[in-house]
């Protein structure tokens, strides 16, 4: 273990000041839909500045600031290593096996995970039983933008309905 | 319906984009088969990215299992999370470690199974236990949401280890280069007496630092008031003129601006000069 260093970084960003939203990261909306679209824009290559998303987002700007700074420094390493950057937003990501802490610590919350390769604490032969729309309320909706057909339907009542014949056995 | 949850005001550049991220979630999960159908755990447990759903779409389903009481579905979809997020916490994992303990390789292995530990623990307990207390986020922006829990059990299980941000082997060097080299950037501010036209000649062709040169400063930077910080930050990582940052800040003038300058070069100096002193 490395030697503690002569300056002083207690106030690093790494770790949460009085306002940040490190310390309940889905917490802040807006600020996860700022970052979110100042990503989206620096991948785009269309190098955004920090000057007009201030600015725009001006109750935000410290901590997009703060955000950016960790941002960027990763950005040019991924440059200078010549490693592709992850993806902007929340798309799908290929699966890869978990790693010995990740283990570690789902043998911690849920128990040992057996093989080395058990892929999930669910039998693969049958599927889970997901809660039904009646059983809790589904937040999303798209406003009449719905455009599902027949064979894969969105939920609903209908859902609802058919969760309710089949009965609940969740546990 | 998102003002009503989040307290948005609604019809601001930001709560707009709010409503655009819970249309996009909407819309997907309205393409997904019913719940409990083998069509739907399909996708759920798809491992490729072109039959996966995203990753908000799959915390969505964590947290609705969960909230229905059906922790088996929640883990086993958590389960899948994992492994789907697993390139990029490995690749913060390793970043982290690199850059404040200077261990690369397998020197590192233990502190960045630590941190994925540490990670997998707090992801649980932010998406799941915590359900309600910003789990919104990790639905509509997950990535973003991922990206501030890397952030906050890096500064915890770090400092916990004893190491300190920016002091990977051979930053010191770096410092000692760059921080002189901003100090006196800082210093070659005009006098605030000085005739606008020449202040702002001589602000825009301040000293320019790249993103990897500032990358080590940013451990002091950050140390920094808030005001003082934006300023810095604005004026250094982003190249802003002190007309842009003063705009930044809400239309102070550049005066304050550069009042805002100054007095960070001062506490950067008082920082960097006690460190030298103690070696």
């Amino acid at each position: 273990m490395s030697e503690r260093p002569g300056m002083d970084h207690s106030g690093d960003a790494d770790e949460p000041m009085a306002d940040d939203p490190a310390s309940n990261p889905g917490g802040d909306l807006e600020l996860l839909a700022i970052t979110n679209a100042y990503i989206a824009a620096y991948r785009a290559g269309q190098r955004p500045r920090l000057s007009d998303f201030a600015a725009r987002y001006p109750a935000h700007a410290v901590a997009l600031a703060d955000f950016a700074t960790r941002f960027l420094a990763d950005a040019a390493l991924d440059e200078a290593e010549g490693e592709a950057e992850p993806p902007a937003g929340d798309e799908p990501a290929s699966a890869r096996p978990l790693s010995a802490g990740t283990r570690r610590a789902l043998d911690a919350l849920f128990g040992s995970m057996g093989s080395e390769n058990a892929p999930a604490y669910v039998g693969d032969s049958a599927p889970a039983r997901l809660p039904s729309v009646a059983e809790t309320p589904a937040p999303y909706t798209s406003g009449g933008q719905s455009d599902t057909n027949d064979e894969r339907p969105a939920r609903g009542a209908g859902d609802a309905a058919a969760d309710d014949d089949r009965g609940t056995e969740s546990g | 319906m998102a003002g009503a949850r989040t307290g948005l005001e609604a019809g601001t550049p930001a709560a707009e984009l709010v409503r655009l991220a819970h249309a996009r979630l909407a819309a997907e999960l309205e393409t997904l088969a019913p719940w409990d159908t083998p069509l739907l755990w399909a996708r759920l447990r798809a491992r490729a990215p072109q039959q996966a759903v995203s990753l908000g779409a799959l915390a969505h389903c964590i947290r609705l299992a969960a909230r229905a009481g059906d922790q088996r579905a929640a883990r086993e979809l958590f389960v899948r999370l994992l492994e789907r997020t697993e390139a990029l916490n490995a690749r913060w994992a390793r970043r982290t470690v690199a850059r404040t303990t200077g261990l690369f390789g397998a020197a590192g292995e233990q502190v960045r199974e630590d941190l994925r530990q540490e990670l997998t623990l707090r992801l649980w307990e932010h998406i799941v236990v915590h359900d309600g207390e910003g789990g919104e986020g990790w639905e509509l922006f997950f990535q973003r949401a991922l990206d501030y829990a890397q952030r906050h059990v890096a500064g915890a299980l770090m400092r916990q280890h004893g190491y300190w941000p920016g002091t990977a082997a051979g930053a010191s060097g770096e410092r000692a280069r760059l921080v002189p080299a901003l100090l006196a950037s800082l210093d070659r501010l005009p006098d605030e007496d000085a005739p606008i036209t020449e202040v702002d000649a001589l602000a825009d062709s301040a000293d320019q630092f790249s993103a990897a040169d500032l990358a080590d400063l940013r451990a002091l930077v950050t140390r920094l008031p808030a005001h003082e910080r934006l300023t810095v930050v604005l004026r250094y990582w982003d190249g802003a003129s002190e007309a842009e940052i003063a705009r930044a800040l809400g239309g102070v003038t550049t005066r304050t601006v550069r009042n805002y300058l100054r007095r960070a070069c001062a506490r950067l100096r008082g920082w960097y000069e006690a460190a030298e002193a103690t070696g």
